[in-house]
């Protein structure tokens, strides 16, 4: 099966993507990497693929998404890098591929996929929920269950898809309906690429809820799943850890790893090996917090407000048909006449 | 407790629950020499006085009609039984007066807020006491034991602001780092869980476990490297000084050589290994050997391997020569010893590679006609960077394979794989008899490793138990409590944490005394330590100090699987019985074959074993009387000298 495999981040995240994308090329070494970058790179970083653990990138602003710069606006970093997911699937499922994979860059392998390529020719969509078992801790039906019914089902984190068929059929509707409504708006029912996969299972036949508790293990479902490490590898309840999802690096992620974690120390030993990665693959000509399209041209830091009125607005939207701009007749400028600019 | 016994016998709890300002602002100056807390206890309540603005006497006996039919002081009856049995009090109907009492000088404002925050105190005591574990306190804390303060109103009024645990069940420093909430609000964390973070969910100490702390402060191998790399303070000797200091090598006539390798100078630095090599030294002295010893110039965790012609230090005849290139030395042997026809017996032994660089090593050996030698297993790391084979510090790994997930992870995992090629070369270029001194190290050490020993493996124990007749008695077994121990170093790997977890646990435990034989004390460890220096002059010293405290038990919780552990014998030599893990290697081979303790799972199964009858079968007063002593080995020279 030839198995295409993809990450989408920005460059701000290109440390947490070398990890994963090092451990792809140990346990898929016959995969095709791809990075999906919804950025520009820095003009610090001298950024070479060649020299990157994976074998391509596309950039978000050659998806052929229409209007790009007005799309790109209605988005913050982290709505634009999920919703751009949908175009770039449905666009690698005429690329040659039999199966899509995708892996958000803050995951990593410890063992090989070759499970999950045996499913896909069963399935022709594998989604991951968040957790899957029921709790009786209260803190846990809130953090985990009650999170999760705000959020969505199935962590997309994790992803995989056939090219045709069924898998084919999401890909075009996932595609869809993210670039209209990939945004982070839990009281009207969407959260960026995640809520929508709550549809999948009723919407499409051949979907697999992979239950496997190795699988996209995090701090959401740490406290059903015991890791042990061995000689023999790694194993979560048993079953061989297949990749981690190292949500949330910083404070609070060591707030809920202890929380759910407990005692069960292999899961900070995990944790420290890999802070030791990023530590090591973190380039500091990125500067800290980069991200292209979070400025408008004259350097002012974009509100996620300004983005807010624009996506909510057809008019303003038909109006400034490039927001980034600043000057005479520009958005920025409206804005700053309404006082809704900080000074 | 009746009124007139209170008077003989007030506690310090219902001492400092009598709010002296108050009273005397209420009911004017008392007769010299009697405090508010007596006369309340005597007369005061008697006489319907309240002792505090919190408690009204009148109150508490109307609604507890029961109280005011016996002779119970009202204000001690709450403190020891209402609290508990949950009876309310009442504020004195004086409290407002006093509280609200005009203040015009900075004094009596100063006055006022002492009296709210001791109000504050008053209250926050109530709260906490039923559950405030005094011995635990002084247990830990044996500087409050000589202050004037009483343990509880102590830590309400500084304990807890110096981190300081309330009993074994709260750590005051984890809820603090664990609610930032409580943090910020500055509140004493202990009252805050009694009052309300228990019944928020809230958890009273750190339930992650000692692994959880040693993995959060752990540095990477690098920067442990860095912080052990020391400045040398010697100077590079020249070659002409190497050539004088080897013309002293006439012991023996140029008929016997030996020389050791190992991570440092014996005769500077003390430690288990360093007196085995000293014995070792001084047998092949009364045998008129030469003896060079070679060791790093400077400390390194790892074989050097990438040091070129590392500054290598020597010992000639337990003499420090200095230090100087291997190169030169290996150049300066070379022309100095005859090696095709003199040196008819020698040899060479490996202690340890650590801080060498095998080949420059492997080429001084050379330069003498050195082929076959020995390779102790002290450690293990000719099979990984972690010489004990714990993964991150914190578990026994098995060694697995370099490429596996666990040597992935592990903060030794990429530095093996070099240490594994710089034992691979050495062991191809010498023809090594690998000396263990436990079956145990050797079975790990084989079932861990690739190497292939050409000139076979053996087992070489340190030293023997000899029985011996006891020393004098220090008083009488019968009726005190378990003395229980730790030896020596203090460190993770030793299985410190868990004997420090293990005396918190049961600090105010009248059952048992913990201790602490070492060298350096412990903070914040409810353990009396007790200084043992252990060297050449006095190898005994620990045996006779387990003998004299009358140790019963020694906790000997090794993570690893240790390759021999002079401590336990140590411990048995002294009368003492050994707990140890499964995963403690020779000291729990030790334990089974001789008897003299108990093997155990896991930390649980220890903590549950000191909740039931651990004195029932390990006090020295149920046990036979055994005492023996060490009779030591000479290392090498015992198998040289069996070579003939």
């Amino acid at each position: 099966m030839k198995v295409l495999c993809f990450s989408s981040f920005s460059f701000g995240y290109l440390n947490r993507a070398r990890v994963l994308f090092n451990s792809l090329r140990k346990y898929q070494p016959d995969w095709e990497l791809v990075a999906l970058i919804t950025d520009e790179p820095p003009p610090s970083l001298n950024f070479c693929v060649e020299n990157e653990p994976f074998d391509s990138v596309h950039y978000a602003d050659r998806l052929g998404i229409e209007d790009f710069r007005s799309w790109i606006f209605k988005h913050d970093v982290i709505e634009a890098c999920t919703a751009v997911k949908g175009p770039f699937t449905r666009m690698a499922c005429s690329s040659g591929a039999d199966a899509i994979v995708y892996l958000d860059p803050d995951t990593c392998l410890f063992a090989s996929l070759s499970p999950l390529e045996e499913l896909l020719e069963n399935y022709d969509v594998v989604l991951t929920p968040h957790t899957v078992t029921p709790t009786d801790d209260p803190r846990a039906v809130i953090d985990n269950e009650i999170c999760s019914l705000k959020t969505g089902i199935y962590n997309l984190g994790f992803c995989a898809i056939r090219t045709t068929g069924e898998g084919l059929r999401f890909a075009d509707w996932w595609a869809d309906r993210l670039l209209t409504y990939g945004y982070d708006d839990i009281p009207n029912g969407l959260f960026v690429d995640q809520r929508w996969c709550d549809l999948a299972p009723a919407l499409f036949d051949r979907v697999k809820i992979l239950r496997d508790p190795g699988y996209n293990v995090a701090s959401w479902n740490l406290i059903d799943r015991k890791l042990a490490i061995s000689p023999e590898g790694a194993t979560v309840n048993g079953s061989p850890l297949r990749f981690w999802h190292f949500t949330k690096l910083g404070r609070i992620a060591d707030v809920m790893t202890k929380r759910y974690a407990g005692d069960n120390f292999p899961v900070y030993e995990i944790w420290n090996w890999y802070r030791r990665q990023i530590e090591q693959t973190t380039d500091t000509t990125i500067p800290s917090g980069y991200w292209t399209y979070s400025v408008y041209d004259n350097g002012v830091p974009i509100a996620k407000a300004h983005r807010v009125r624009y996506r909510s607005d057809p008019n303003i939207q038909r109006q400034f048909g490039n927001p980034f701009r600043t000057g005479a007749g520009s958005y920025y400028e409206w804005l700053s006449g309404m006082g809704l600019v900080d000074a | 407790m009746e009124g007139v016994a209170m008077q003989a016998s007030l506690s310090e709890a219902f001492s400092s629950a009598v709010d002296e300002g108050f009273y005397l602002h209420t009911y004017g100056d008392l007769p010299p020499g009697v405090t508010p807390a007596s006369h309340y206890a005597t007369v005061g309540w008697r006489q319907g006085h309240d002792p505090s603005p919190w408690f009204s006497t009148e109150a508490y006996l109307e609604e507890n009609p029961d109280v005011a039919q016996t002779d119970f002081v009202p204000l001690f009856h709450y403190l020891e039984f209402g609290v508990a049995e949950g009876r309310e009090c009442k504020p004195s109907r004086y409290a407002e007066a006093y509280l609200t009492r005009d203040l015009v000088t900075t004094q009596q404002e100063s006055c006022a807020q002492a009296t709210v925050q001791s109000e504050e105190y008053e209250y926050q005591k109530l709260v906490i006491r039923k559950e405030f574990d005094p011995d635990f306190y002084l247990a830990l804390n044996p500087d409050v034991a000589t202050s004037p303060t009483d343990p509880l109103s102590h830590f309400v009024e500084f304990g807890w602001r110096e981190g300081r645990d309330p009993n074994a069940f709260f750590s005051t420093s984890t809820y603090l780092e664990e609610n930032p909430d409580v943090a910020n609000a500055g509140v004493n964390p202990f009252y805050h869980y009694v009052a309300a973070g228990r019944s928020e969910g809230r958890s009273p100490r750190s339930t992650l476990g000692f692994r959880y702390h040693v993995l959060l402060n752990q540095p990477d191998l690098d920067k442990r490297m860095a912080t052990v790399l020391q400045v040398p303070t010697w100077r590079l000797g020249s070659k002409f000084q190497l050539e004088h200091a080897l013309s002293s090598l006439t012991r023996s006539k140029q008929q016997r050589l030996y020389i050791s390798v190992s991570h440092d100078d014996f005769t500077e630095n003390v430690g288990g290994v360093q007196l085995c090599l000293q014995r070792e030294a001084d047998a092949f002295a009364e045998r008129d050997f030469d003896h060079l010893h070679f060791f790093p110039g400077r400390m390194f965790l790892v074989t050097d391997h990438e040091g070129e012609d590392p500054p290598t230090g020597l010992l000639i005849n337990g003499n420090a020569a200095g230090h100087f290139r291997a190169s030169s030395i290996a150049q300066v042997l070379g022309e100095t010893v005859d090696t095709a026809s003199a040196w008819s017996q020698r040899s060479f032994a490996i202690h340890s590679l650590l801080g060498h660089n095998v080949k420059s090593l492997a080429a001084i050996l050379k330069s003498v006609g050195m082929d076959d030698g020995y390779f102790w297993v002290h450690d293990y790391a000719s099979i990984s960077a972690g010489l004990q084979l714990l993964r991150n510090d914190v578990e026994f790994c098995g060694a697995p394979p370099p490429d596996s997930t666990a040597c992935q992870i592990c903060v030794y995992g990429e530095r093996r794989r070099i240490q594994l090629a710089d034992h691979a070369f050495f062991f191809n270029e010498f023809n090594l008899t690998v000396i263990a001194p436990s079956q145990t190290a050797l079975n790990t050490w084989k079932g861990g490793t690739k190497l292939d020993p050409r000139g076979g493996e053996c087992v070489h124990p340190h030293c023997r138990l000899i029985p011996r007749p006891a020393r004098e008695r220090f008083g009488d077994d019968h009726g005190r409590r378990l003395n229980v121990a730790f030896l020596g170093q203090p460190a993770v790997h030793k299985g410190w944490p868990v004997y420090r977890d293990l005396s918190l646990r049961f600090a105010g435990d009248r059952r048992f005394r913990f201790f602490h034989l070492g060298m350096h004390r412990q903070p914040h460890v409810p353990a009396e330590f007790v200084e043992v220096r252990v060297s050449a002059g006095d190898p005994e010293a620990m045996i006779a100090k387990i003998e004299e405290l009358q140790i019963d038990v020694v906790i000997i919780w090794s993570l690893w699987p240790e390759t021999f552990c002079f401590t336990a014998y140590e411990a048995v030599a002294g009368g003492a019985a050994v707990i140890a893990p499964d995963c403690s290697g020779n000291v729990a081979r030790m334990v089974h074959e001789t008897g003299k303790g108990l093997v155990l799972a896991d930390e649980a199964a220890l903590t549950r074993l000191f909740e039931s009858d651990v004195a029932e079968s390990l006090a020295r007063s149920n046990r036979p009387e055994e005492h023996f002593r060490l009779e030591l080995s000479t290392m090498t020279a015992d198998l040289v000298g069996a070579r003939g």
